[in-house]
């Protein structure tokens, strides 16, 4: 059986990997990429952390955060459908006021 | 054998999640993000979790990430280098800083001495005893689930829409 703490690491890899995507990157989608893999990173600590301790509970919370991570991604595409359509550019930098 | 399996799919996971922040077009970008999510889907199944396994691979690789490419094809955008040290130091501070959370995680989790894992009971991961906890235990954040997901789909439609501008 694999020890814990090579998922945990893994996990830990991935969230800093996404993290490193949401800080560099200027292409609104690919922010939105970046926070889908960081929520994978929690996702795949929470289903280690229920083998680890013989609990479901963490598999039904990673279900839960799966459905909130779609509708986060279905809300947030469509944010930036509409920003396309009044800006032309998807570039972070210009995105910096509420209302236009 | 389950160690070599462990170690394919978490390359696998790792490497594609590289690539996503990497490239140029967002195109691969979100593909890169499909392979990285069949890795985690690998390691779930590892973890005795088969049907989150399915899921991952339905609901993430199947509906987000096909949301994500019918976007990018739909709005194009260009290409872009994927960070220009010259114009923007600020990206080396977010580098930095990642760094620094990459190495605060693993020290915290390699430092607090995890002990043994339990063994699973024979029920455990199993369709039958997720849905039995699901529809008891966890019954009111479910059906609140459900609310979220109508709330964002009526909110995903009405911004997207079209719509006049009042001038």
């Amino acid at each position: 059986m694999i020890p814990l703490y090579y998922y945990l690491i893994i996990s830990c890899i991935l969230f800093a990997v996404g993290a490193i995507g949401v800080m560099i990157r200027k292409n609104v989608i690919i922010i939105l990429i970046s926070i889908e893999l960081m929520m994978n990173a929690a996702n795949l600590a929470l289903v280690a952390f229920s083998r680890h301790f013989d609990m479901m509970d963490g598999q039904i919370i990673a279900f839960l955060a799966m459905t909130v991570a779609a509708a986060e991604t279905a809300v947030g595409l469509a944010i930036i459908v509409c920003i396309f359509r009044d800006r032309e550019k998807l570039h972070i930098d210009d995105i910096n006021i509420l209302k236009w | 054998m389950e160690l070599v399996l462990f170690i394919l799919f978490a390359a696998i996971t790792i490497f594609f999640g590289i690539t996503v922040i990497v490239t140029k077009k967002p195109i691969y970008s979100a593909l890169s993000m499909v392979m990285s999510m069949v890795g985690i889907a690998g390691l779930f199944s590892l973890l005795n979790a088969p049907f989150l396994a399915i899921l991952q691979i339905w609901i993430y690789a199947g509906a987000v990430m096909v949301f994500v490419i019918f976007v990018v094809m739909m709005l194009d955008p260009k290409d872009e280098p994927v960070i220009n040290f010259k114009k923007n130091i600020l990206a080396y501070i977010g580098i930095v800083f990642s760094i620094i959370i990459l190495l605060i995680l693993t020290f915290t989790t390699v430092r607090t001495g995890i002990e043994e894992s339990m063994n699973n009971s024979p029920g455990f991961g199993k369709l039958e005893t997720l849905s039995q906890i699901l529809f008891t235990k966890y019954l009111a954040p479910f059906e609140l689930v459900s609310l979220v997901l109508l709330v964002a789909v009526v909110g995903a439609i009405i911004m997207a829409k079209k719509r006049k501008r009042a001038e």
